[in-house]
Formats: C-alpha cells, structure tokens, sequence
C-alpha cells in the first residue's frame, strides 16, 4: 500500500490508522519468534495505537461534520493517521535513542527532531524505533549493538546501510515511510538493497535538530518508500528553513509538490522536457573495477530508458571523482572524532565509573560503550586531524572537496542530471565484508560526491539480478542526481520512472 | 601528506588511542594496526591533487551558511533532562569526585 492509496481509504472510512499501526505490531512480535528476524523495527512505540485511534477520531468527527470538514482536515494534516519508522539516531521526544550502540543504553530524548515534530504536526504517527549501524557507521547494518537488520527479500542478506532499519521496514510493509539519515549514501545504498526508493536531499532541506551528528559537513535526513509520491508528500511538510539549525533553508518547490501529492499524483517529467534534458554518466563510475555485470546491465537499460524519452545522454570526465572515497573518509572520519568526544558517559546514556576520576571514567565508559567499527573511525579521525601524525591530510581533503564542489557545480551548468549506478553490486551475504572496512567502504563509491557536493539524489529501484540459489532476484538501484535545491526535478523524472514500470519497488505486490 | 606508504607504529597508536579516550585493551591492537595502515595508506590518492591552486576553502557558497541573530529562546524542562542520564541529582549532572576521599 502506498501513502496516497491510504490516505484515500481513510478518508473513505475503508481503512483505520489503528489498523495500520496493528498490522506493523503484529508483524513486528512475530518477527521477533521467527528463526532468523528481520530485525529491523527495535520497537514499536507503545503510545503509537492511542495515537492511531486519536487520529481515527478526527478523521471520523470531521466526516461526521461533512465533505468540506473532511477536505479541509486532509489539506491541514495531509499524513493524518499514517505511521511511519524513525532511524535510532533521530529525536522522539520521551522514546529511546540510542544510535544503535551501547553507550547510548538509558537515554530517552528530552525533545522532537524538527522533522519529527512537522511530520507530527501534519498528522503522521511514529510508529517505532528502526535499526541502523552504530551511529550510522556503516554500509551494511551489521554493525549494530542490537544485531544486524537483514534483507526482507531473503535473509542471507545484508539490507544496506547504515539506514538498514528504516528501508526494511518499508520494503517489508510495516510502515508506509521511513525516516533515515545519510552522511555518504546510507539512505541510498539500503534503498538500492531493498529494492525501494530513498531521497538524499539537499544539505540544508531538512533541519538536523535532534538528530545525532555524525559527519556534520555531509549529515542530512533522508526519506524511504515505494513510490517518488510516497517521498514528495513528507518532504514537503518537512522542508524548510528551522530557527534551531543555521545550516537549514527552504526548498523553493515544496508547496508545489505538496499540492501535486494530497491533489493526486505527483506530476511526471513531460516528454517534451525530456527532449531538452542533458544528462551526465561520470566515465569515472563506468571505469569502476568491481562493477557487477549484472549492475551495469540494469544501469545501461536505466541509460536507454533515457534515451528513448528523448533525453541527450552523455559520459563525462570528472577526473577528481577517483578522489572522492578517501576525501569523503578523511573529512568524515575528522568530524566523527571531533562530534563523538561528546560522550564521555556524563551527560548521555550509559556511565561506566571505575571510581578512579574524570579519565578512567571516560575510557571505562567509551572503550565499553564504542563497537569496533566506531572506535577505528574515531582513532583514524583523530590521526588525520593531527598535523604532528599525519601532516596537512585534513587540508588536502578539504581542497579535494571544494574543487569537487566546483567542478559538479559547473557540470550542472551544460547538465540537468547526473545518473549513475548506487553501488557497485547488489546486497552481499551477512558477514561477508564484516572484518574488512577497505572493502565496506568501497561499497560508497558512487554515493559519496553527492554527499560531498551538497546536492540532492534519488536511488531508485531499477532492476534486479539473476535468481540466487534461492530463487530470490535481488534488487539493483540506480541514482538520479540533481543540483542543490532540484529536489523537484528528480522526483519527477522518478515518476516517470514509475509511470513507466508501474509497482516497481519491493513490497508493492502486497496491496 | 606525501604519496610514500605510511604505516602506524605502536607509539603512535598509544597516543591515538590516549587522543580517542580508548583503552589499549578494548581492542585487538594488531588488527586494529593493521587495519588502520591500510586505511591511512588509502588516502594517499589525495596526494595526486597539486592543492596550491585550490585553497580548502574555495568551495562554492550556499543558501546554508547564513548564521541567525543570538537570541535567547526557551531551554529544555528539567523533568525531561533528567531522563538523558542516570546520574542525576539536585537539578544536576552527577560527576565524579575531584577533590577529598575517594578523587
């Protein structure tokens, strides 16, 4: 089921927000007794079906009072009684946050994540926590304190990361949409392992307040679901320039795509835009050792799509692309260092006190509290940073971005979009990369310039592999990348996407 | 940085992990160096890219990096800060001792 097909059942009175939020419950305890869990939703809040059944009331009162109430209860709260997911390092005020890691056990957050907050204000329901990897350091969701979140299509799979939690649950049809977060593609790369859609916005579209930092350069909130619509009608109640986040601006076409999405459908990229479209295919991702066939099969026939629309397509040099993963690494690794010196177990969560002062309490506490992948990033974060270890690394990498910046920016002059594959292969079995983080990192490799050049990407389910030795095809993603604040332009050439391969995501057979 | 391979030794891990507020014995050192090494040696790509005509900070502007004013807005209530941490006491965060029996 879709947002738009479950807002047109509750305003029918087809369909109750408590049943929504029953079927996510239910589905959630008998995953908890399967054999191998899914383990994506860490809990379903307990407040979630007073809310559900609230909603139902307004909904019921206002169609009581007559069509007119009732178009004006939907205009004003256009996600009334729909759940959605919340990633573990996103505020809920008075719910558990613990980034998926132990040294955040006990801390419940004191206030709403603003884009928890509007998305309440217009009526949405969170439904319940997600997993994700620890303090959203990874690209598989293995590495979390809570075990990891496998792949709804077949289990011997890893679902993506770090968002890992909040794809699942919407691939499995237990929530409508999801919340992640991405810092270098960990919104795109799940969808892309789920086989759903996932929105990188924009730096600065969605407020962080109350969102746990990460990469504070590269942190942005990111939307999971079926369907481009399912993706617009959040943003844009979520968008917007917040007091309580300098970095945050308003995104000029959210009133646009809310109108399109509470009115019907979102409107698709015309056949005539299409004509005047240019778009860029980075020779450098074309050149990537390690690119399933498989992959590039899906992503050639993604090319000929566009082509056959009427787009121009074109593969472009961006030579400083090659530098893009270990840019990302040092830039994101430095602001790790510096944003989880914070816990130090006497503020937040989780204190470990040997009773010996201030220093063996914040190593007791850290060196317990941190899992490994955590720790190498903050030592290698700390290496970089120091100029006595590892001379002007950081600065260099800072040069490599802004000149990355630049450079996408001037390609966005001749080009309207930018696609290329999300990742170099499709999901890989749990436990394959686990102890190898060259090798995990190196699943970034397409997602990352996004991230570092501030601009906004959609993944979008594309294709799929071969039968495994299950049977089970899995999904391969494919991004469309548009420029700072094109939020609108990806969405609808996504929609056209859709039009065009009708019920594509994972999940959609279950209506 | 120069493009010449890198490698960490153990002194340089001991003050990283001092650095990171990370106990010696929290981790397998050996795999941890040499993952670190491998790391480290990976990010001597960006000694490809002659930076002298690309400041760090030559980026483009954006829309985010206007600050607002400092104004003073209401703080969180304290029933609701207490709940981020256990060690909580008269309207504070609890802290070890510095001084007297037991610093």
């Amino acid at each position: 089921m879709t947002i738009s097909q479950a807002r047109e059942a509750l305003m029918e009175g087809t369909l109750t927000s408590a049943a929504l939020v029953k079927k996510a419950a239910d589905e959630f305890e008998a995953d908890k007794k399967s054999a191998v869990p899914m383990n994506a939703f860490l809990e379903i809040y307990d407040d979630a079906s007073s809310l559900a059944e609230a909603a139902d009331k307004e909904i019921a009162a206002a169609r009581e009072a007559g069509e007119e109430a009732l178009e004006k209860l939907f205009e004003e709260k256009p996600l009334i009684g729909i759940p959605f997911g919340v990633k573990d390092n996103i505020s809920v005020k008075g719910k558990k946050l613990t980034c998926a890691s132990r040294i955040l056990d006990g801390y419940v957050a004191p206030y709403n994540a603003t884009v928890t907050a509007r998305l309440i204000k217009a009526g949405a329901i969170p439904l319940g926590r997600c997993n994700q990897d620890e303090f959203a350091m990874g690209s598989s969701t293995e590495y979390s304190s809570y075990g990891p979140t496998r792949n709804p299509l077949n289990r011997k799979y890893v679902s993506g990361g770090s968002s890992g939690g909040p794809a699942a649950v919407v691939a499995a049809n237990q929530a409508l949409f999801s919340l992640g977060t991405e810092t270098g593609g960990s919104v795109r790369l799940p969808a892309s392992y789920c086989g759903i859609y996932g929105l990188k916005p924009t730096y600065g579209v969605l407020s962080r307040w109350g969102v746990v930092a990460y990469g504070s350069s590269l942190d942005q909130v990111g939307i999971f679901g079926k369907t481009p619509a399912d993706i617009a009608l959040p943003l844009s109640v979520m968008a917007g320039e917040d007091f309580y986040d300098d970095t945050s601006a308003d995104l000029p076409d959210a009133a646009a795509l809310k109108s399109e999405t509470t009115e019907g459908t979102l409107a698709a990229m015309t056949e005539e835009a299409f004509s005047a479209m240019k778009v860029a295919i980075p020779r450098q991702f074309l050149e990537t050792k390690g690119l399933d066939p498989e992959v590039g099969k899906v992503f050639d026939e993604t090319k000929q799509w566009f082509i056959k629309k009427g787009a121009t397509v074109e593969v472009v040099d961006v030579p400083v692309l090659d530098a893009s993963l270990a840019c990302y690494y040092v830039i994101a690794f430095s602001e790790v260092a510096s944003n989880l010196s914070r816990f130090d177990g006497i503020r937040y969560g989780s204190r470990k006190d040997p009773g010996e002062g201030y220093d063996e309490l914040y190593i007791k506490t850290r060196s317990e509290g941190f899992g490994p992948e955590v720790k190498r990033r903050i030592i290698i974060g700390n290496y970089v940073l120091s100029e006595q270890f590892s001379g002007t690394c950081y600065k260099k990498a800072m040069s490599v971005r802004a000149r990355m910046q630049r450079e996408i920016q001037k390609l966005y002059e001749t080009y309207d979009l930018i696609i290329c594959p999300v990742c170099p292969t499709a999901a890989f079995k749990l436990g394959q990369k686990y102890d190898d983080p060259m090798a995990m990192y190196l699943s970034d490799m397409f997602t990352i310039f996004v991230n570092l050049a501030r601009i906004c990407s959609i993944s979008v389910p594309a294709g799929f592999k071969s039968p495994d030795e299950d049977g089970v095809k899995m999904p391969i993603g494919v991004q469309f990348a548009g420029p700072m604040f094109g939020e609108a332009k990806i969405l609808s050439v996504a929609q056209a996407w859709e039009n065009d391969h009708p019920g594509i995501a994972v999940g959609m057979e279950e209506k | 940085m120069n493009s010449e391979k890198r490698t960490i030794d153990e002194k340089t891990l001991d003050a990283l992990l001092q650095l990171s507020r990370l106990s010696p014995e929290s981790t397998n050192m050996q795999v941890l160096k040499s993952q670190v090494d491998q790391i480290v040696e990976y990010f001597g790509i960006l000694s490809q890219y002659d930076d002298s005509e690309n400041p760090y900070d030559a980026y483009p502007s954006t829309q985010a990096e206007k600050l607002r004013g400092d104004t003073v807005v209401k703080g969180l209530e304290i029933p609701d800060v207490k709940k981020m941490t256990p060690e909580f006491m008269d309207g504070y965060f609890r802290v070890p001792k510095v001084l007297g029996e037991g610093a």
